[in-house]
């Protein structure tokens, strides 16, 4: 058992930067805008990036379970997000 | 008698060229979403083909936590990559799957009794991505029971939870130090530029 693991972990091991997260970049930045269905993220420097915010959208506050209502305008927050055609959809954003 | 089989070998080659083509539609190629038919035939047949004497199997290690939580552990080194680690299937590779990477939290899953649970992780699913974890032996059976057991656990999992196995994931180095400035950026650390991190993350 350990012998096959061990396989599929060298196996895997180049492709590992792909496989812990959803497939999209992570925005790192302070919010500029957040409402029910999008959130804004201002980078210092760059382009603002948004991404929509679905029901499956989680709120990560610290270690727990958050809510939208947390946020607001200048909250650092880092959004973890996947590609849906064109456009970003929030899969996780965390803050503190 | 000669036309009736005529008529019969007739419908028998459309039958045969009309699933070859809705299976080969698109080409060969794992884009194409599988249709509402492949996924009921699909579906059926892996119960079907599940061995009697594996179905009803029950599983021997009791519901504790600390058995739920050696099934998290062991679910968040090797299962997450595809499953993710809160059994949604919503990972880089799970969509792209074909057949898709299912929902473990979902009734098609948890509707599966514990011995077919125990089969599919065991000895995996043919045309498609499930390997056959099982080596036969008796530590990779207990192992496969307490996956059992955390994937029932699954539809219930806290966030306390799935954050405690993100840092169990395989990850590279490159993952690691991005959790760091990530982490160090939230806290007001260290980092003052905020960014668009998504040059190692396009996948």
């Amino acid at each position: 058992m350990k012998r096959t693991i061990l396989a599929i972990a060298l196996l895997l091991g180049p492709l590992s930067p792909a496989l812990a997260h959803g497939g999209g970049p992570h925005l790192k930045g302070t919010v500029s805008v957040i409402s029910a269905e999008q959130i804004t993220v201002e980078a210092d420097g760059g382009k603002p990036a948004s991404a929509k915010i679905t029901p499956e959208t989680r709120f990560v506050r610290g270690k727990a379970q958050g809510k939208r209502a947390d946020l607001k305008q200048g909250d650092r927050v880092v959004v973890h997000t996947r590609k849906h055609g064109d456009a970003l959809e929030a899969l996780e954003i965390r803050y503190k | 008698m000669k036309t009736a089989a005529i008529v019969l070998l007739v419908v028998a080659v459309g039958l045969a060229a009309g699933t070859a083509a809705l299976l080969l539609r698109g080409g060969i190629g794992a884009r194409v979403e599988p249709t509402p038919i492949e996924k009921a035939v699909a579906r059926s047949l892996r119960r079907l083909l599940i061995e009697g004497s594996a179905r009803g199997l029950q599983n021997p290690l009791p519901n504790t936590p600390e058995v739920v939580h050696t099934g998290l552990a062991h679910f968040a080194d090797h299962c997450s990559m595809c499953h993710a680690n809160d059994g949604s299937g919503q990972t880089a590779m799970g969509p792209n799957f074909h057949p898709r990477t299912p929902d473990l939290r979902s009734s098609d899953t948890q509707g599966l009794t514990d011995g077919e649970l125990l089969y599919i992780i065991e000895q995996g699913v043919r045309f498609t991505g499930m390997p056959a974890w099982g080596d036969g032996s008796e530590e990779s059976r207990q192992a496969s029971w307490a996956l059992v057991r955390f994937i029932r656990h699954l539809p219930a999992l806290t966030t306390a939870e799935r954050l405690e196995m993100e840092s169990m994931n395989p990850k590279s180095r490159e993952e690691r130090e991005e959790e760091k400035a990530e982490e160090r950026f939230l806290e007001g650390k260290g980092e003052d530029r905020a960014k668009r991190s998504g040059g190692g993350h396009h996948h």
